[in-house]
């Protein structure tokens, strides 16, 4: 009886916390579109990369304080099914999808939503439930601290990387306006990262000279978020005959609120 | 670095001290490429408006009307937006045929595809006329 209870606490929690993630872009029209728009072959490589992604978050943070490999397999398909679940009816409750459509259309506008909604669903235990995960397991190595970054990049970038406005700013700026761009975020991402170290759980003390954290930090995670939008727009189409100043461009005004997600992983995580 | 009792002290922390300075230098040299990068291009590129040259890629006939494909390109050095582009099929007899398309955007240096659909077969005897007829800047 109690198990079942448990069971449905976590699913209940699972779907809260994929419809709380997922909702800016379910009801973003870009989205709909880039659904039936975009290249198959980039949508189903984005679908098999979130899968290793969601194991490793797991791994570090998730419905249950896991040990086994087999167990965060198994919580990141049941992520993935719970953001499928949540992206098909909130869709269908919008009338983004329904009859007429072809099954084309409508796979590719739930498959593009998943990725969001199964993070969310992830992430739920983190945000939405009171346990709190052990002392000891609050210090991160440095790798998973930059896998934590990539995440934080990925779920911010994702947000607002369909959206018209992003590719609108790139085409309205200069290269100074690029520089300047560049340098606000590294900026961003340093007072966060000096900001959220302080809480403990990084090697990060008031000791740390800035110019150490900068290097070892802000910069990497700075040229991962870089790394995470390019790849993102590359799955959106966005990089598609156009030019490299065009691209680089894009990527930085990505690349900032990417890099304020990398740096904020730790708070929104 | 690490105090979860993993560490085994010495060596392999040193290892890895060392791989992270590593990783901070290449993403040092990252950012340095891209800020010269950029000011390169704001010195140097003198933002020449946008000029567009348009290639017709394939005509392909479907039913009974024809699709032609038409590819455009900015070669300038600013984006424009709401590019209009007009394709006149004019024949020696009977009534010409207008089409028009409209791109959202025609960012620098870059292409953008559409296709025109004419009744006549632009391959014919007709002479083609294409050209851009305005742009806004975004």
């Amino acid at each position: 009886m109690r198990a079942r209870s448990k069971v449905l606490r976590d699913t209940g929690r699972a779907l809260g916390g994929a419809l709380i993630f997922s909702m800016p872009m379910l009801m973003t029209m870009e989205m709909w579109w880039l659904g039936f728009s975009m290249d198959r072959l980039r949508l189903a490589l984005l679908l098999i990369l979130c899968l290793p992604l969601l194991i490793l978050l797991s791994r570090r943070i998730g419905f249950e304080t896991t040990r086994a490999w087999r167990e965060d397999v198994a919580d990141a398909l049941f992520a993935l099914g719970i953001g499928m679940v949540t992206s098909a009816v909130a869709l269908a409750v919008f009338g983004a999808i329904g009859p007429g459509m072809s099954f084309h259309e409508i796979t590719g506008k739930i498959a593009i939503q998943v990725v969001p909604a199964s993070i969310g669903a992830l992430l739920a235990r983190s945000q939405l439930g009171s346990e709190r995960r052990e002392e000891e397991d609050q210090q991160e190595s440095y790798w998973s601290e930059m896998f934590l970054m990539a995440v934080g990049a990925l779920f911010l970038g994702f947000n607002v990387a369909p959206t018209e406005e992003m590719i609108l700013i790139s085409y309205r700026m200069t290269p100074w306006h690029a520089v300047a761009l560049v340098l606000l975020s590294l900026l961003v991402m340093h007072g966060f990262i000096f900001a959220v170290g302080f809480r403990g759980g990084t090697e990060l003390t008031p000791q740390t000279p800035w110019w150490s954290a900068f290097a070892r930090f802000t910069l990497p995670g700075y040229m991962l978020a870089m790394m995470v939008s390019l790849y993102i727009l590359w799955t959106f189409g966005r990089t598609d005959d156009t030019s490299l100043e065009q691209v680089i461009t894009a990527t930085i005004v990505l690349g900032f609120p990417s890099s304020a997600g990398a740096a904020a992983a730790r708070l929104i995580l | 670095m690490r105090t979860n009792g993993k560490d085994k002290a010495g060596a392999p922390a040193s290892y890895e001290k060392s791989l992270e300075w590593v990783v901070g230098g290449v993403a040092f040299f990252f950012v340095v490429v891209l800020l010269g990068y950029l000011l390169g291009l704001g010195a140097w590129v003198d933002g020449q408006p946008p000029r567009f040259s348009i290639v017709v890629e394939s005509v392909e006939q479907i039913g009974n009307v024809y699709q032609m494909q038409v590819v455009v390109t900015n070669e300038g050095d600013v984006t424009a937006s709401d590019v209009t582009l007009r394709g006149v099929l004019r024949r020696e007899v009977g009534a010409d045929e207008a089409r028009e398309l409209r791109f959202d955007y025609l960012p620098q240096r870059s292409q953008r595809r559409g296709a025109f659909v004419f009744e006549q077969d632009p391959r014919s005897d007709a002479t083609m006329h294409l050209f851009v007829t305005g742009y806004v800047e975004p």
